[in-house]
């Protein structure tokens, strides 16, 4: 009878059915796997969807029309100029686009301070200087001397934490600001420059009034016009087939459309996962969505142009949502699916 | 990078170093914000009018108080929460000209025993270096606005400019940690020594005298019993005036402090005092280690006095009688309080302030002597640890010596605590 070794007890023993430790990406497959099981067909899937982007607001999705304006502002920010605007019209999705360029600024340039405001018209400069406070989420006690104060030591302690010397001011809904708010601004971004030594790249956001802005800074205060509103371009929802067909590979794209973090689940994949697997992507939807909005345009007399954010997103969601009973390796759209959903997205109210 | 802040002020980590208090953070805050010093009353809404920079708040604040929270754990009391009010200057500002230039004043600069800055080991002052005015350790309009001196209206340091936000990356020195581990040891020890469970050790409060308050609520019940007799006196009163008496937090019985009393109050004169205090002290039980700072050493002596902590060796055949007019010899104080207005209650209340302000001046002086000796032998320390340190072999070697006696210290390093007389001189 074969006696254990005194020292070793039985559980130092190995069992026969453990097996050696995997490798750590092995182990990360397999917790990404079980991920994307527990998302696409588990118990969780219910809340899962109830928390997916698709359904919150705003929905971030990169479109054209955002890159192209993205890569301006990254260009006047690395060469310092004193300012750039946009222009774009009504629920084109200018503020969920302002928020991400400013989250990829960030990303892209930790050297520069960022501050975004939301603009609103101010009756005095104490009233302006609280409001610019209350968007950077700083205390606005004081005399409107001292708000100032707080938002230029505000700017500097950002470009220090920053290790720079360059702020990024983005003004959204920047129509409201009249020549008052920016003669304050513009002294603000000129102490900054002359005493302080940083300088200050604005980026005005708003809808079509600001070329009525610029046009009459033009006229009457020239040196708003070149600092502020010079450079005013159009920012644009969804114009033609190709932008919308970037806009719906971004859906296809992990990258930056995946949910849950880490499971590498699509959006598309996440609503419609076998079809998905087989090779089905909402890019190759782009044509069907297109001439369903060109159909809802012509409905109520009208020819399809620029396409708001609002609409398009609205109608895809709408589209992911009804297809998903009918989820399978061989989906197919027909036309009426996309008409169906661009009606639900409230589109033709819109064009009235 | 967006702007950094702290619950809705203009705010980086990095303005924040280990070992800064609350003066030059607040400092900062206020040049940083363009906010006035007001704005931090709120602090503690007990203090409307200004703010205790030892203490900073009466109590913790909640977690979520990012900017009270800040203040809070870099105050002293935080660091030492028992013997902050022994150890530390209340009044005055004391700091290293250099740390202030680059917006940096360390909590610990304000213990009474660290005389020299632990980063540069220069002097600490306490006065503007340029009017030479006296600058209070508190934060309210008088005190704190931008760093400047009340009275001439110049800057401290450069924490006051604007420019200035640049440069407030403040020092990070490893003396601190030392220092905050040197405090801990303290408080670790004021439990040998039992401090923490006296009955009138009360926690610091805003008027700068919590255990004297303690002492003189117990007198406001004494108010018609006649313990001394009716000798006029006139010292110390408004000293002792200057303390809050409404309060009523104490927890000594009137009894047991009846029996203090008689027991504190000798037969003899107190020009005799010394040699009253050389029998008395045979039994006075000190912490033998040597960080144990001079008031912390008075505390001791004068609770041992008040308190019993200690049974008292009593000539036989005394009896309670008290000589009052030698207090005012034993203080070399002398104040021109009306004698028409001297009342019993005023007398106890002076004779108590009386041998506290003793007490405190037994152990300074015991304290300054040893430093004045300790030049003689070799040269003076530069960094305050080793003076500290340098205390105990210093005691030592006066044993036996012939000179006064103050206390029996508690030989730890002993397996058992046996009793050791060490005669301290300080006269």
């Amino acid at each position: 009878m074969s006696q254990a070794h005194p020292v070793m007890r039985s559980n130092d023993l190995p069992s026969p059915d453990e097996s050696p430790p995997l490798p750590a990406h092995s182990a990360a497959l397999l917790i990404r796997e079980a991920l994307r099981s527990e998302c696409l067909y588990g118990q969780e899937r219910a809340a899962y969807l109830a928390n997916h982007p698709l359904n919150q607001r705003p929905v971030r999705i990169l479109t054209n029309s955002i890159k192209i304006a993205y890569l301006c502002i990254l260009e006047d920010i690395k060469f310092k100029r004193p300012g750039s605007a946009f222009a774009a019209d009504f629920r084109i999705g200018k503020s969920t686009a302002l928020l991400m360029i400013k989250q990829k600024l960030i990303d892209q340039m930790p050297e520069v301070g960022f501050g975004l405001i939301s603009a609103k018209e101010a009756i005095t400069a104490r009233v302006f200087w609280g409001d610019v406070l209350i968007a950077f989420g700083l205390d606005i006690s004081g005399t409107g001397q001292d708000r100032q104060n707080r938002v230029r030591n505000a700017i500097i302690t950002a470009c220090i934490e920053a290790g720079g010397k360059h702020f990024c001011l983005l003004i959204d809904e920047a129509q409201n600001w009249s020549e008052t708010e920016y003669t304050l601004l513009r002294d603000l971004t000129n102490q900054l420059r002359e005493q302080d030594g940083y300088s200050v790249t604005t980026v005005a956001w708003g809808d079509m009034r600001l070329e009525e802005i610029s046009a009459k800074f033009r006229g009457t205060r020239k040196d708003l016009w070149a600092r502020f509103l010079m450079s005013l371009k159009k920012f644009y929802g969804i114009r033609d087939l190709a932008d919308l067909r970037f806009f719906l590979a971004e859906y296809d794209n992990p990258r930056r459309c995946e949910y849950p973090s880490g499971s590498g689940l699509t959006y598309s994949e996440f609503f419609l996962p076998m079809a998905f697997s087989k090779g089905w992507r909402l890019e190759r939807e782009a044509a069907h969505l297109w001439d369903a909005l060109d159909r809802a345009a012509t409905k109520v007399n009208r020819k399809i142009g620029e396409t708001g954010m609002q609409w398009v997103g609205e109608a895809v969601t709408r589209f992911l949502t009804l297809k998903m009973t009918d989820d399978s390796s061989v989906l197919s759209s027909v036309p009426k699916d996309w008409d169906v959903a661009v009606e639900h997205s409230g589109y033709t109210s819109s064009l009235v | 990078m967006p702007i950094p802040s702290l619950s809705g002020l203009v705010w980086r980590s990095a303005w924040a170093s280990y070992g800064e208090g609350p003066y030059s953070l607040i400092a900062k805050m206020i040049v940083s914000n363009s906010i006035d010093i007001s704005y931090f009353f709120r602090l503690d809404y007990h203090q409307r009018t200004g703010i205790n920079l030892i203490t900073v708040t009466s109590e913790p604040p909640n977690a979520g108080d990012l900017w009270r929270n800040l203040f809070w754990s870099s105050s002293l009391a935080m660091r030492c929460p028992t013997l902050h009010p022994h150890i530390s200057e209340y009044l005055r500002l004391r700091y290293c000209p250099l740390c202030i230039d680059l917006g940096f004043h360390a909590a610990v600069s304000q213990i009474s025993a660290i005389t020299e800055c632990p980063i540069h080991q220069c002097r600490l002052i306490s006065n503007c270096k340029h009017c030479d005015r006296r600058i209070g350790y508190r934060a309210d309009r008088d005190s704190i606005p931008g760093f400047l001196c009340p009275k001439c209206g110049m800057s401290l340091g450069l924490i006051g400019r604007r420019d200035s936000l640049k440069i407030w990356e403040s020092p990070m020195h490893p003396s601190f940690r030392e220092i905050d581990a040197w405090l801990e040891k303290i408080e670790s020890e004021l439990d040998f020594i039992n401090l923490k469970n006296w009955s009138t050790c009360k926690p610091y409060d805003s008027y700068g005298g919590g255990q004297q308050i303690a002492v003189m609520n117990i007198l406001q019940k004494l108010e018609n019993i006649n313990i001394i007799g009716t000798a006029a006196i006139d010292v110390l009163i408004s000293k002792v005036l200057l303390i809050d008496l409404k309060r009523d937090d104490f927890e000594m019985g009137i009894d047991e402090y009846i029996f203090i009393m008689s027991e504190l109050l000798p037969p003899v004169d107190w020009k005799y005092y010394w040699r009253y205090f050389d029998d008395l002290s045979t039994t006075i039980s000190i912490s033998m280690y040597a960080e144990v700072p001079p008031h912390v050493h008075a505390i001791i002596i004068w609770r041992t006095q008040f308190e019993k902590m200690t049974p008292f060796r009593q000539p036989r055949g005394t009896l309670p009688h008290f000589v009052p007019s030698s207090v005012t010899s034993l203080m070399e104080t002398t104040f021109g309080y009306s004698r028409s207005r001297t009342t019993s209650r005023f007398l106890r209340r002076a004779v108590l302030h009386a041998a506290w302000t003793a007490s405190v001046r037994i152990a300074e002086n015991w304290h300054r002597l040893i430093l004045l000796n300790s030049r003689g032998i070799e040269k003076p320390r530069c960094f305050w640890t080793e003076t500290i340190n340098s205390w105990l072999p210093l005691l030592s070697r006066w044993c036996g010596c012939g000179v006064t006696p103050i206390g029996i210290v508690f030989d730890r390093s002993e397996s058992e605590r046996s009793e050791t007389a060490i005669r301290f001189f300080f006269a």
